[in-house]
Parts: structure tokens; C-alpha cells; sequence
């Protein structure tokens, strides 16, 4: 007993200095692990709002390819009825539609890229056409409404395809 | 730097070896090929014989094109006589592949041999 109180007293400093530096280094790694979970829970908030923008990114460009489904649609029966100046008005709001689709899909394959841009010439050279019908450089036959609309009818389907898929991958 | 008369000159090779896939469009004598995106496109005008390749961006705007007039018994520059052979031969390529015409000749030649 008069042993231990004897070796306490000649290290007491030593003892209390190591009892410091156990403490210092459980507080030390306390913080370290409250750093970590902090940092995972930063990351995972970051990943949650990312994942709910592409998520609302990807609802908004369902609700894009709808609408430009939509437009075609009416397109196509403005062109049946020679309607060409109110058609006019429609080509270039279709033609943004579709960019915005292509800027909310970057992860879309190049083959889908392509066709998208294809969508957007085939939308300029029908405007170009509907811009000569207008100016009477060109006059319209039967045949040309059912080529201008076949065309439409391609860009149709492949944005119904597209929507379907969207639409599928977010249920 | 690569010129408009070398991509011809590229486009009618591969288009010949059937490497390029050109597609209809709305205008029965204008066909389209995509490369990337970027739209390529050949047409005649059959009011005026005009020959025109256009190149498109992802737009659908014109950032180059060329054009020559077809005339069959007219004196023309070589350079331009040339540019015209090259068009006129492009737009007959692009029109049968869009049309799928070899394929569908194909077809019917091998239907006929098979009736007995």
C-alpha cells in the first residue's frame, strides 16, 4: 500500500499527463467520427437534391415531349387544311421543345442525340417549305402535305417512343 | 483545313461504298444524312436545275453550302462542270439509298426467279 502511494506520488505528474492525452485522443476521435458522419451526411443531402433536380428534370421533359407530340399533332392538321401562316407560328416553339428535351437528357446515347438534332432540320426544312407555300414560290400539292406530314408523323413517333421510355424508367 | 469540296469529295466516296445512310425529307428531290449532329444535305431544285449541298447544324441553320446549275449543252468552266458531276452524282446516290432502290430491286429480281 505505502508502495503505491509512494509511486503515485513520485508520478502523479506523469499519470495525470497521460490521463490528459487518453482524453485528448477520445475527444480527438470523437470529432474525427462526428466529422465523418457530418461529411456523409452533407454528401447525401447533396446526392438527394441532386437526384430530386434530375428527377423533376426528367418529369418536365416527359411533359416537353408531350407537348411537342401534341404541336405535331396540330401540325399536321393545320397543314391537311392549307393553314400554312398559323403553322408558321409553331415550327420554331417545336424546334425549342426539342432542345430542351436534348439539354434535359445528356445521358442520352449518341444515336438518340442524332435523331434529335435530325428532328430539328427536318422541323427547319418543312418551315422553309411552308415559307415558299406563303410567298407563292412554290405552290402546294396533295402530294407534298402527305410528305411534309410523313415526316412529322416520324418525328411523332420517335418522341412517343422516347416519352413511353421516360415515362416507364420514372414508375 | 478540310473545304466543302473535300467533304464532297469524301461524302461521294462513302456514299458510293454504301457507308452513308441518306433518309427522305419533306421536299420529294432533297435527301439527309446525319454525321453526328451535324445534317447534310443534297438537293435538286427542278424548276431551276440548280444542284445544292448544304450543311447543317444541330439547328437546322446553313453554315456552308454549294450549289451549280445543271446544263447539259451549255459551255461551263471545267472547275464548274466538275462540281456539277459531283452534285448531280451525289444527289443520284442519296436518292437511292433514301429510297432504298438496290435493295428493293434486289428483292424483286430474286422474287421473280423464284416463280417457276
Amino acid at each position: 500500500m505505502i508502495a503505491v502511494l509512494e509511486f503515485l506520488q513520485n508520478h502523479w505528474g506523469d499519470l495525470v499527463s497521460a490521463a490528459v492525452s487518453v482524453a485528448g485522443l477520445i475527444a480527438s476521435l470523437g470529432g474525427f467520427i462526428w466529422a465523418i458522419k457530418a461529411r456523409r451526411a452533407a454528401v447525401a443531402a447533396e446526392r438527394g437534391a441532386k437526384e430530386a433536380a434530375v428527377g423533376i428534370g426528367r418529369v418536365l421533359s416527359v411533359v416537353d415531349l408531350r407537348k411537342a407530340i401534341d404541336l405535331i399533332q396540330r401540325l399536321k392538321d393545320l397543314h391537311r387544311h392549307n393553314r400554312w401562316e398559323v403553322a408558321m407560328e409553331h415550327y420554331q416553339p417545336l424546334r425549342e421543345m426539342i432542345d430542351g428535351i436534348q439539354s434535359r437528357y445528356p445521358d442520352w446515347d449518341e444515336s438518340a442525340r442524332e435523331k434529335l438534332s435530325e428532328c430539328k432540320i427536318q422541323i427547319r426544312f418543312i418551315e422553309d417549305r411552308s415559307e415558299s407555300f406563303i410567298s407563292n414560290t412554290e405552290n402546294v400539292q396533295p402530294d407534298d402535305i402527305v410528305s411534309i406530314n410523313r415526316q412529322l408523323n416520324k418525328i411523332q413517333e420517335f418522341l412517343e417512343e422516347r416519352a413511353g421510355e421516360a415515362s416507364f424508367a420514372m414508375s | 483545313m478540310a473545304t466543302t469540296t473535300d467533304i464532297l469529295t469524301k461524302l461521294i466516296e462513302k456514299s458510293r461504298d454504301g457507308k452513308i445512310a441518306w433518309r427522305e425529307t419533306s421536299s420529294k428531290q432533297k435527301f439527309l444524312t446525319m454525321l453526328g449532329e451535324t445534317g447534310i444535305s443534297i438537293s435538286l431544285d427542278a424548276t431551276t436545275d440548280v444542284y445544292e449541298l448544304q450543311i447543317l447544324d444541330t439547328h437546322g441553320r446553313v453554315i456552308e453550302s454549294m450549289s451549280a446549275r445543271y446544263a447539259p449543252y451549255g459551255i461551263l468552266p471545267s472547275r464548274v462542270r466538275q462540281l456539277m458531276n459531283n452534285l448531280k452524282e451525289l444527289h443520284g446516290i442519296a436518292r437511292r439509298s433514301a429510297l432504298k432502290v438496290d435493295s428493293t430491286l434486289e428483292e424483286l429480281a430474286s422474287r421473280l426467279d423464284a416463280i417457276v
